[in-house]
């Protein structure tokens, strides 16, 4: 083994240990504000060192919002907060060009940056707008840009959308377009707080003091820890098993159980192997592994494929749980690819 | 910066590492999987064997497998076999450990980072962490030793394999008939194990695989007929396929009878003791000459004891004394002494003691420091040619022959050339004797098992009284009806209401193939009544009916017919095609139950 091949080495193993070091300091800092919400909190900070966006979607006053605050807060990035309502426009979300008067008095049109122009970008109750208006996302969240009036700005990176949005049946939503879903990384479910984390809700947030996050990281080191994340390696077998999991969505796929032939009219798009591989990737590391394993892409399954899962009429009636679905694809799967010897 | 080396390991050392832990899990695999394997067939195997078995002992219609260890050895054989050859690569195997050790496809993914051309960092790195949990592979914590449900019905089928073969018939599935066949059983067993028992030492000692094994089987069935666990019928059937194995031992060892040698020996043997009382008379004179009064005395006993000396242990003795007294007066005992003692163990049947007697006398003479006189020389060569001489035409020819050699050696005073030819002699007559004691053990045996099977014919009330004679196939032999037996006329053919002729003709074939009748008074049908169960005779005549078909005394057209019909007897039911003979034409019932008078 040469010197560099050593260094090489001890350099990965070094930023894998800062990478561990981050996401704890960052969980720490996050569970000082925010109470339970493990999971969401794990896949956030998944998705946010893997540069992808999240949906979070839950019943409103669970937190959601608190959470990506203070996320930002303890990441020292720019937080901006876009409440998104029906009469919301386009405009109002990506910045627009406004005529600019200066001290001699001649006058310019100038952009005037949208909240967009943030790196966490908290997209409050995202189904509330109209569909036009969420489309103005879609270009930011896919090339981390925007064009207005002709001219391309780019965003600054990181750029992350935390989407939130109430159930889809309650009254005065616009459900999300397909395409726009798909540019979520993770689609993540708020779940109500037990009895116990409602009596420590109560406890931190009915005091003198609020309590508040620290900063963990600046923007550079999420920017290369993000990096150092793609550098980690996927065996063939596991990369296999993440693609005939994304195969087994689509009713037509080998490995399809029956469900999912029932109930299903598109299955998920190779975005979502991609974000399982990805996010397999930040949870190796932060599991202290440098390889992805087949429980890590399992995983990141739920989140990854739920909303890029399109159910056709039947399973809509029969208000089927696109999760159901995607465990029963795991489990005849896992049967089927199982690798051992017969003793 | 500064990199401690130490704390790496190179992609060499780690394929190494990781390989050679592999190769290791693999072989433990292996082993798992023979194991696990020869389970599964060892419960098939013992599965079929109970069921076969099973029904063999209710129904006694099929012959009990020879030895149900052999088959499954073979599958266990086979399993191994199959193990051995299982495809077992490095990635299927690091698979397996990480999924049972949970190792997160820390070792998968190494293996698929080792055939990397030049790995990155991270791969590096992610080798490295694979070695770190090598130490946590150990073959039998990824593959533990469990007694698993195949394992469970293995030990399953094995005991119900064992209460079969071991456990006695219950009383509840016979009938009162099958009952008193059982104890008849018991009866006959008690009455040959001491016998059989010894036909196993000898053949034990015979070293002739073949014969222990009929030995063996011949004790087994003993045992089985002992316990209970074996029905009559097909100990019976039993006892006739072991006597044909036997015949055919018989007839491939082809023993020589050492009848003749015996003979001839006879007076070789009276000579040798002659011989020696001469010696011991010679000694006598040379002790009075010297004044030894008591050596005198002591030798004209041992010349008077020569002269009576029964076997060659006693000769021996007597060579023995006459030596030391021959040392006594300063002279020495002539080796010619020695066939002395072989000429009477010959004449005595007690052929391992003219063997020995020789040994020790090619001993003597291939010794660097043997001197004899130009006498002694000629006497023993005289009496080696004489010894050959008797034994010139007898079955120990080849001892004959080498004996005849040695004494031409002896007249020209090559002592080593006469012990070769010695030695010669005796490895010939040792291994001619081993084949007699073969061909007398299975002999012995075949007598053995034609005694059972005689005494299972038995009617029961003659096993009783042990005084009945055998009833079996009229084939002439030790087989006659008891003139009053009183059968259980079981199996009676019924008779023919008919005043018929009273007279029939028998007809058979002599050995040379010539034909023969003979006519007897009163119809056969009306004389005497079946006493015997047809079960108990169908296995001689079907196989007289087989040897018939074979010698070709049944026209070729007509041989189908006739085993066809031995077969739907032995299945108990009429052949379909089976037309009754010409002769019993007359006699519906000779077509049903075949009379074995």
């Amino acid at each position: 083994m040469t010197e560099w091949d050593q260094m090489a080495q001890r350099r990965a193993e070094q930023e894998a240990g800062r990478f561990r070091r981050l996401v704890d300091g960052l969980r720490e800092q996050v569970g000082r504000v925010i109470v339970g919400m493990d999971g969401v909190i794990e896949n956030t900070l998944i998705a946010l060192l893997a540069g992808g966006h999240v949906l979070l979607e839950g019943v409103p006053g669970l937190g959601k919002t608190l959470l990506v605050r203070t996320l930002s807060e303890a990441l020292d990035l720019d937080f901006a907060r876009i409440q998104f309502t029906p009469d919301l426009m386009p405009a109002d979300i990506t910045g627009t060009m406004v005529l600019w008067e200066g001290p001699g008095g001649e006058r310019e049109f100038q952009f005037q940056h949208g909240p967009i122009f943030g790196n966490v970008v908290l997209a409050d109750e995202v189904n509330r707008a109209t569909p036009k208006t969420q489309s103005a996302l879609l270009e930011a969240m896919q090339e981390h840009s925007v064009s207005v009036a002709g001219t391309t700005h780019v965003l600054d990176e990181p750029f992350l959308v935390f989407a939130t949005q109430n159930p889809i049946e309650m009254e005065g939503t616009y459900p999300l377009p397909e395409a726009q879903l798909d540019r979520f990384l993770f689609k993540v479910r708020v779940e109500f707080p037990s009895l116990t984390e409602l009596h420590e809700i109560m406890n931190r947030t009915t005091g003198v003091e609020m309590p508040h996050a620290e900063k963990v990281a600046s923007r550079e080191e999420i920017l290369s820890l993000a990096a150092v994340a793609r550098e980690v390696p996927v065996a063939d077998h596991v990369q296999q098993f993440a693609l005939r999991l994304l195969l087994a969505t689509h009713p037509e796929g080998e490995d399809a159980p029956e469900a999912v032939r029932q109930f299903v009219r598109y299955g998920a798009s190779p975005r979502g192997a991609q974000a399982m591989l990805l996010s397999g990737k930040v949870r190796a590391l932060m599991g202290g592994r440098f390889n992805v394993a087949v429980e890590d892409v399992k995983a990141s399954a739920l989140p990854a494929l739920r909303h890029r899962i399109g159910l056709n009429f039947e399973g809509q009636a029969e208000e089927i749980d696109p999760d159901d679905l995607i465990r029963e694809a795991i489990e005849g799967l896992e049967a089927a690819t199982r690798q051992d010897v017969p003793v | 910066m500064a990199v401690d080396a130490s704390a790496y390991v190179s992609l060499d050392a780690a394929n190494r590492a990781l390989r050679g832990r592999l190769s290791r899990l693999r072989a433990w695999v292996r082993v798992l999987l023979g194991a696990r394997l020869a389970m599964m067939g060892v419960a098939v195997g013992a599965g079929a064997l109970v069921l076969l078995h099973g029904y063999e002992r209710l129904y006694g219609v099929m012959h009990p497998l020879e030895d149900a260890v052999f088959p499954l050895l073979v599958g266990c054989a086979a399993a191994a076999l199959v193990a051995l050859i299982w495809p077992l690569p490095d990635r299927l195997m690091a698979a397996s450990a990480d999924r049972r050790l949970g190792l997160w496809d820390r070792l998968g993914t190494a293996v698929g980072l080792m055939g990397e051309f030049y790995p990155s960092g991270m791969a590096r790195a992610q080798i490295n962490d694979a070695v770190r949990h090598l130490s946590e592979l150990t073959p039998w914590r990824a593959y533990p030793l469990r007694f698993d449900r195949r394992a469970k019905v293995m030990v399953g089928c094995l005991a119900l394999l064992a209460v079969v073969e071991l456990a006695p018939i219950p009383p509840l599935l016979l009938s009162a008939r099958e009952q008193e066949e059982q104890a008849e059983l018991r009866l006959v067993a008690q009455e040959f194990k001491p016998a059989v028992e010894e036909l196993n030492e000898q053949a034990d000692e015979a070293e002739d695989e073949e014969t222990d094994e009929a030995a063996k089987r011949l004790e087994r069935l003993t045992q089985r007929m002992e316990r209970g666990s074996v029905t009559k019928r097909a100990a019976l059937l039993e006892l006739a396929e072991l006597g044909d194995k036997l015949d055919r031992l018989d007839k491939e060892i082809k023993p020589p009878s050492l009848k003749t040698a015996r003979v001839a020996a006879q007076q070789v043997g009276e000579r040798g003791r002659e011989e020696l009382a001469k010696r011991a008379e010679e000694l006598a004179e040379r002790a009075r000459k010297q004044g030894n009064r008591e050596l005198e005395k002591q030798m004209r006993e041992a010349a008077e004891k020569a002269r009576k000396a029964a076997n060659a242990s006693q000769m021996r003795e007597l060579g023995a004394e006459l030596e030391q007294a021959a040392a006594q007066t300063g002279t020495m005992l002539a080796p010619a002494a020695v066939l002395d003692t072989v000429a009477v163990a010959i004449a005595g049947e007690e052929w391992d003691e003219a063997l020995n007697a020789l040994g020790d006398l090619q001993e003597m003479l291939s010794g660097d420091d043997i001197e004899l006189t130009e006498e002694q020389a000629r006497e023993l060569a005289e009496r080696m040619e004489e010894l050959a001489e008797k034994l010139k035409d007898t079955e120990l020819s080849e001892l004959s022959e080498c004996l005849k050699q040695a004494g031409q050696c002896m007249r020209q005073g090559d002592c080593q050339g006469a012990a070769a030819c010695l030695g010669q002699g005796t490895q010939a007559a040792r291994s001619g004797l081993g084949a007699a004691r073969l061909g007398e053990g299975v002999a012995q045996m075949r007598a053995a098992a034609d005694a059972a099977a005689c005494a299972l014919r038995r009617p029961a009330s003659a096993q009783s009284q042990q005084s009945g004679q055998c009833i079996g196939p009229d084939d002439g032999s030790q087989q006659q009806i008891p003139p009053n037996a009183e059968g259980s006329a079981l199996y009676a053919p019924r008779e023919t209401p008919v005043d018929a002729t009273p007279e029939h003709v028998r007809s058979a074939v002599r050995e040379g193939g010539e034909s023969y009748a003979s006519p007897t008074r009163g119809a056969p049908d009306r004389v005497d009544e079946s006493r015997v169960p047809y079960y108990e005779v169908i296995g001689d005549y079907s196989r007289a009916a087989e040897d018939a078909l074979e010698r070709e005394e049944v026209p070729p057209a007509y041989r189908g017919t006739v085993r066809q019909y031995f077969e739907s007897l032995e299945s108990g039911q009429t052949p379909a095609g089976a037309e009754p003979a010409a002769g019993d034409a007359g006699n519906p019932g000779a077509s049903e139950e075949p009379s074995d008078d």
